[in-house]
């Protein structure tokens, strides 16, 4: 056995600090990451670099910085309640989602899950102190699907892991209730108009929806008070997927006669 | 992905397990009686010529299951004489305790779920579908039928755009009917039910397909992008023209991530374990994740090479056989004679070392003269091995041998049925390409002396590659080889090039590249192979040797070759040349030494040690370009600021890795406006400036290794009108690396000398 072989063996890395790669920026960290709120994967760095959005600007749609979208006057009507959203969309945050959802970074889920946690926190609070509920607050949450198509290629779903994140402080059932009836193409080129002119007709209940919902309402059978739900996206640009959603998920309630207020967390604002 | 598997039994009382993307293409093969490829089973592997033999019962075990497991099922599969009498009960048994393992990490990762196997595997939807004496049975009509869609729908499809058909799903329910005699795409439909149309269509796209994946390595991916922007009209029927090609050998069919068994560590508590090996790169697969795709709960996918796409258990992966190439003493090339070396205008040193490289690649195959070492470049064991032998004790002993990467990956590259076929994919345990390292002083002119060599292959009628781990130094050598072989068309391919799926014998690629090639090359040259990020990067090196074909040579480019490689030099395992002097006949200037204090003192108190700006002024007084190397990036400004003080008549700038303007500063650097650069090792090769001197601060920073000290120093004297440039190595201590470098640089300065290279 030459030094070499002793150096490398793990009867040397024993003896070694233990350290790991930082998960967004590969260098070599401590192990624990920065531990700040669990964090255990990010160097410190990394973690305050996180544009987090801890005090909207906008009521309706949770952006940072003052909202053209929402209080222009007479624009249409909305489906949903309010949205609020983990970071601003930086170029360093579309890239860590870019790794996540298109190149298929899977080791990324766990840290977005663990991110949208801690907005869900925020966003609870902010809600029990609006309503004066402060228990069990949303009665399910789902979450923007994906085509088939897509599914098939991707393997998984953004927006279904960042749900199960949020459900885990939500202390909600994760609910999937909608489905993609047809691929539509990137968003992120499109103006608000042609969001929406695509998006009609894009979300259908899944066949077995509302047996799913009724599961729900049978806890709380005599209730007059309306469904909450929380659909769970991944960038909110300008609402309308999210809109589009809520829609979809208004038909399905209003068919099995309950009212349903929608609410909506995403993990990135633009 | 899912695909469906089903059995053969072979007139010559064997069965055969295979994989299918489309089982309607399989079937009809069959109807058809065109025979099943398999291995010759003659003495050795490599007469192992396959055979066509005829079947006379098909079934279909399951019609969709993940792509992955069925792959391993085919991969493990062994024929029995009692299978002739097993039924689809035997078959399901079977199937579920060949994928035993598979199913047990599944019922782990999903606590509580009932009957998820019979939705993961489809057992039930086997059956018998053909016999040699019923025909076809009610089974195998249904499908076929199932499939053909009907013409009406057809009809309906023939009025709608291509972006409709490609809509339609990957399944092919009809193809566009672009056999016109001109080959010009009609846009017209052909129906599945259409027989003889529908044969002629997948014959035809399985002989195109095959022809554009020849020496390839694509995932699904990959693949669709290559159909897109060259097979469109393949795009709606594919995985029919895939899988044709494939019943043909001529593609193999395999999943991205596979299992391979390795012992789980040493010692006597030692077990086998299952552990994933990326067949695109080679790593090891540790992530996985409930995948949408195939269903599995723990479908592994691969963080190695996630850059090049995403290569997972469920993953098609699709490698084509490339043609071989005629022997070289029988064609037309014939043995390299002086006269091939005589237009490429090099010097004496160049002149003698392509010559060397020349005999090297014209040496009979099979007969290298060095014993080979098949884990390429840092490979720890040497020593010839007969090829034989390896198998057979490969065979015998499975976990004897994948304690090396490549080999614990290697024989399951192989389907056994494509084994050998047509001279590509080749069988398990093939020998080692020979390698051959040119080891040229910084300076020597490399590149002019890869040329003679490209020009003997491509003449022989070979495939060449040449690749270098960044893509700066690919997009420099383009336009030089470019115009060196004005009548060959080059691809030019890195991330982002837009060449990336053209057809050429000649390609430059940055090393990532090389992982969307299988046995392609009969020679690869790899330009500085000690280089970030190949240097150090099993990854890279794994991707270099199986883009080589079997009868391939290994050139190596180097002036800094690693130590294990220098090793294998001193022991004679591996063929070398050395190119001792620079291209203009003079010696390497040899580093002097300034003894001073270290950098981070100096910056603290403010102050430029004396001795260094003695020699700096001595420097600019000469009218030199001076590149001062540190060690740390946080080092530069300050000490730029320092210069300029100390400096101020002229331009002096900082640049490192982090700076933008990186390019820019270096071309003004070049061009004299900027006197002095005060950079990192990010500068440390390919850059070329005339009448240069070097300092490296801190020359006893660990961060400087014997390479890098080599490399640094050879940014001085490179051109012909200053060859004695100044380098100093300024320390307060003296290593061994600064001893070694120093070593290194006298010794090929010595040897110049006594081969009379210098003037």
């Amino acid at each position: 056995m030459s030094w070499k072989d002793i150096l490398s063996s793990s009867l040397h890395q024993l003896l070694a600090p233990s350290t790991q790669t930082c998960l967004t920026c590969g260098k070599m960290i401590r192990s624990g990451g920065c531990g700040v709120n669990g964090f255990t994967e990010i160097c410190a760095a990394c973690y305050v670099s996180i544009p987090w959005i801890t005090v909207p600007r906008c009521p309706v749609c949770g952006r940072a910085v003052g909202c053209p979208d929402c209080s222009r006057a007479g624009q249409a009507e909305r489906y949903f309640q309010i949205n609020r959203s983990v970071v601003q969309y930086n170029a360093a945050m579309r890239e860590w989602l870019a790794q996540y959802k298109f190149r298929g970074r899977e080791s990324l889920g766990p840290l977005f899950a663990q991110m949208m946690k801690l907005a869900m926190r925020g966003m609870l609070k902010e809600l029990s102190d609006r309503s004066g509920v402060s228990r069990g607050f949303f009665d399910g949450i789902t979450f923007v699907p994906v085509s088939e198509a897509r599914m098939l290629e991707r393997g998984f779903n953004q927006s279904r892991t960042l749900a199960y994140g949020a459900a885990n402080v939500a202390k909600a059932p994760v609910l999937e209730l909608l489905e993609r009836s047809r691929h539509t193409e990137k968003q992120s080129f499109k103006n608000r108009k042609q969001r929406l002119l695509e998006l009609k007709g894009v979300f259908k209940p899944v066949p077995d929806a509302a047996g799913k919902l009724e599961k729900v309402f049978l806890a709380q059978p005599y209730s007059l008070s309306p469904v909450r739900l929380l659909l769970v996206d991944d960038v909110y640009t300008t609402g309308s997927t999210v809109d589009t959603c809520a829609l979809a998920l208004h038909d399905i309630c209003g068919k099995l006669g309950r009212s349903a207020e929608i609410y909506s967390v995403t993990w990135a604002r633009s | 992905m899912r695909a469906a598997v089903y059995v053969v039994r072979l007139e010559r009382a064997f069965w055969k397990l295979m994989v299918s993307l489309d089982v309607g293409t399989d079937l009809r093969w069959c109807l058809q009686q065109r025979g099943w490829l398999v291995d010759g089973g003659g003495e050795g592997v490599f007469e192992n010529k396959p055979q066509l033999e005829r079947s006379e019962r098909m079934i279909l075990l399951s019609a969709s299951m993940p792509l992955g497991w069925g792959v391993s099922l085919r991969d493990r599969f062994q024929s029995r004489l009692e299978m002739d009498r097993w039924d689809m009960r035997d078959w399901r048994r079977y199937i579920v305790d060949a994928l035993k393992r598979e199913l047990e990490q599944e019922r782990k990762l999903r606590t509580g779920e009932l009957l998820y196997e019979q939705r993961l595997l489809e057992l039930q939807s086997g059956g018998l579908l053909w016999t040699s004496q019923q025909g076809i049975t009610a089974m195998g009509e249904s499908l076929l039928g199932q499939l053909g869609g009907g013409r009406k729908r057809g009809a309906e499809k023939m009025s709608l755009g291509i972006g409709e058909a490609v809509g339609e799903g990957a399944w092919g329910r009809q193809a566009y009917d672009w056999i016109t005699a001109s080959g010009v795409v009609m846009g017209a439909v052909v129906d599945r039910a259409d027989d003889g149309r529908w044969e002629e269509a997948v014959e035809v796209g399985a002989r195109r397909i095959a022809a554009a994946l020849e020496g390839r390595s694509l995932l699904e991916a990959e693949l669709q992008q290559l159909l897109v922007e060259r097979l469109p009209e393949l795009l709606p029927v594919w995985r029919s023209a895939v899988q044709h090609a494939h019943l043909q050998g001529r593609v193999l069919i395999t999943a991205g991530v596979a299992a391979a068994t390795a012992r789980g560590g040493r010692g006597p508590l030692a077990r086998p374990r299952a552990r994933y090996r990326c067949r695109r790169c080679g790593s090891e697969v540790h992530s996985r994740t409930p995948c949408g795709s195939c269903g599995s709960s723990g479908c592994a996918y691969c963080e190695a090479c996630l850059a090049m796409g995403r290569s997972r258990s469920c993953a098609l992966l699709l490698r084509g056989s490339a043609r071989a190439v005629p022997p070289a003493a029988g064609g037309t090339g014939g043995a390299p004679t002086e006269s091939l070396l005589d237009r490429w205008g090099l010097s004496p040193a160049q002149r003698d070392a392509a010559s060397a490289a020349l005999r090297f690649l014209a040496q009979p195959q099979g007969a290298p003269a060095a014993p080979r070492d098949r884990h390429g470049p840092g490979g720890l064991h040497g020593g010839p091995r007969p090829a034989a032998w390896s198998i057979a004790h490969a065979a015998r002993f499975p976990l004897a041998l994948p304690r090396q990467r490549a080999n614990s990956c290697a024989p399951a590259l192989t389907d056994g049925h494509a084994g050998a076929s047509r001279g590509g994919l080749a069988p398990p345990g093939r020998p080692a390409q020979s390698r051959f390292l040119l080891w040229a002083v910084t300076g020597a002119g490399k590149t002019e002396m890869i040329f003679p060599l490209i020009d003997y292959t491509l003449c022989t009628g070979g495939r060449v590659l040449v690749a270098t781990p960044r893509r700066d130094v690919v997009l420099e050598l383009a336009p030089r080889i470019g115009k060196a072989f004005p009548e060959q068309k080059l691809a030019v391919l890195y991330g982002g090039s837009s060449q990336r799926w053209e057809e050429a014998r000649l390609i430059l690629a940055t090393t990532h590249q090389l992982m969307r090639f299988y046995h392609a090359f009969d020679l690869v040259i790899i330009d500085e192979l000690d280089a970030f990020p190949y240097h150090n990067d099993p990854m890279l090196a794994f991707a270099a040797q199986e883009s080589c074909k079997n009868t391939g040579r290994f050139i190596f480019l180097s002036a800094t070759p690693p130590a294990q490689m220098q090793r294998e030099v001193r022991q004679g395992e591996i063929e070398h040349a050395k190119v001792p002097a620079r291209f203009h006949g003079h010696p390497l200037p040899v580093p002097r030494r300034i003894r001073i204090d270290p950098v981070e003192n100096c910056l603290r108190r403010h102050s430029l040690p004396s001795a260094l700006a003695t020699a700096l002024i001595e420097s600019i007084q000469r009218a030199a370009q001076i590149f001062i190397f540190v060690s740390r990036i946080r080092h530069i400004e300050p000490l730029t600021e320092l210069l300029r003080r100390r400096f101020s008549g002229i331009r002096i700038e900082g640049t490192s890795s982090q700076d933008e303007l990186r390019a820019d500063k270096v071309l003004d650097f070049r061009a004299t406006e900027i006197r002095m650069l005060v950079t990192t090792t990010i500068l440390e090769r390919g850059v070329t400036v005339p009448k240069s001197d070097v300092f490296i601060l801190d020359a006893d920073s660990d961060l400087f290794d014997e390479a890098s000290l080599v490399q640094m120093a050879g940014r001085a004297g490179r051109s012909k009108d200053d060859p004695a440039g100044r380098v100093w190595f300024a320390s307060p201590e003296w290593t061994r690396s600064q001893r070694g470098a120093v070593r290194q640089i006298r010794s090929m300065n010595t040897i110049a000398r006594k081969k009379g290279f210098l003037h």
